[in-house]
């Protein structure tokens, strides 16, 4: 073998080698990364999973208690009072100091009902989602002069969980709430499509428009806002906020069935 | 990774060096023997050669470059997908 046979060999072959070796260390680098990513990528969804039970749970506990404190007050104090006033008609006072008593005893038994009411809605028990959510805004009809308005698209919709009914409910209780306090709007309609591939709650103002950033989401002090956040996250479901260019706010809330377990 | 044109750069440099520095090395021991001439014509044509890989990879570089506006989006950061 000359010496150039050797040499073109020995080139050929060391810079095949070190081409191999080359496209090797490439191939090791994104098949690394690749598999840190997708480590990283499991352990934050086992954070979020982990955060969402527990959010659950704190949901869960938050809902048990204020059930039982509504109970408590429904059964202990509403039939306490009804026993003053019946025991109020025997006794022997002047009538027009037992007008005034009775008037005071029937306005706490009111606000009795009104606060448990408000606690744990029986309403969302006993007549289910979309009912509630009419009795709701025939509510806030009575209290704001009539500005509330309701339209519900009901094709075949998917039977909802008590969790997601009661999410759902206090959401849209929260958002109204903060229409009254907030927004000044003159017309303010609740849109519910429900399905049987999703749920999709539309609430449209036109007030003078909001739409909360990330940090006021995270950080910020509006408990409310955080509140409505977690229920979402809860359900599993998404909400979004759109300022229209004719001003208001338009809240989209949607939870679709696929993507409910 | 693979969207990232400093990862196409990097990989077409290394193709570069690691394919040339053979060559590179045996450069002087042509010059200095004028009986190996006919060899570097030959070696020429490999440089040639190993030169496609990272030409191609260089273009993937620019080809992943195109929508990219701000230097951070030119390597992956440890959120981002590889």
């Amino acid at each position: 073998m000359n010496i150039e046979t050797k040499l073109t060999l020995i080139v050929t072959l060391a810079t095949g080698g070190l081409i191999f070796l080359s496209l090797m260390i490439i191939l090791f680098v994104v098949f690394y990364q690749r598999r840190v990513y997708m480590k990283q990528t499991k352990i934050s969804q086992l954070e979020a999973e982990g955060q969402r039970e527990l959010l659950n749970a704190v949901l869960t506990a938050k809902e048990n208690e204020q059930k039982r404190i509504a109970q408590e007050l429904h059964d202990e104090i509403g039939s306490s009072v009804n026993a003053v006033k019946l025991s109020l008609n025997v006794m022997a006072i002047p009538s027009e100091e037992k007008k005034i008593l009775s008037e005071e005893l029937l306005q706490i038994s009111k606000n009795v009902r009104r606060i448990s009411n408000e606690l744990m809605p029986s309403v969302l028990d006993e007549l289910g989602f979309h009912q509630a959510v009419n009795h709701l805004i025939k509510k806030y009809e009575q209290s704001s002069n009539g500005i509330f308005s309701i339209e519900l698209n009901l094709n075949e919709p998917f039977p909802l969980v008590k969790a997601e009914e009661l999410g759902l409910y206090r959401v849209l209780q929260e958002l109204m709430n903060n229409i009254v306090k907030y927004a000044e709007a003159s017309h303010v309609s609740l849109e519910i499509t429900h399905t049987s591939d999703c749920i999709v709650i539309s609430l449209k103002d036109d007030g003078n428009g909001f739409k909360p950033d990330v940090q006021s989401l995270t950080k910020g002090d509006s408990l409310g806002l955080k509140n409505i956040q977690s229920r979402i996250q809860q359900i599993r479901g998404k909400i979004d906020y759109e300022l229209p260019e004719q001003g208001g706010t338009i809240v989209r809330i949607e939870l679709k069935n696929y993507e409910r377990n | 990774m693979e969207r990232y044109p400093l990862f196409w750069i990097n990989s077409a440099n290394l193709i570069i060096y690691a394919g040339n520095m053979v060559l590179f090395l045996v450069d002087s021991v042509i010059v200095d023997n004028p009986e190996l001439y006919s060899l570097g014509n030959f070696f020429y044509n490999i440089t040639q050669i190993i030169y496609i890989v990272p030409t191609l990879m260089l273009s993937l570089a620019f080809w992943q470059l195109a929508g990219k506006k701000t230097i951070s989006e030119l390597t992956p950061s440890s959120k981002d997908e590889y």
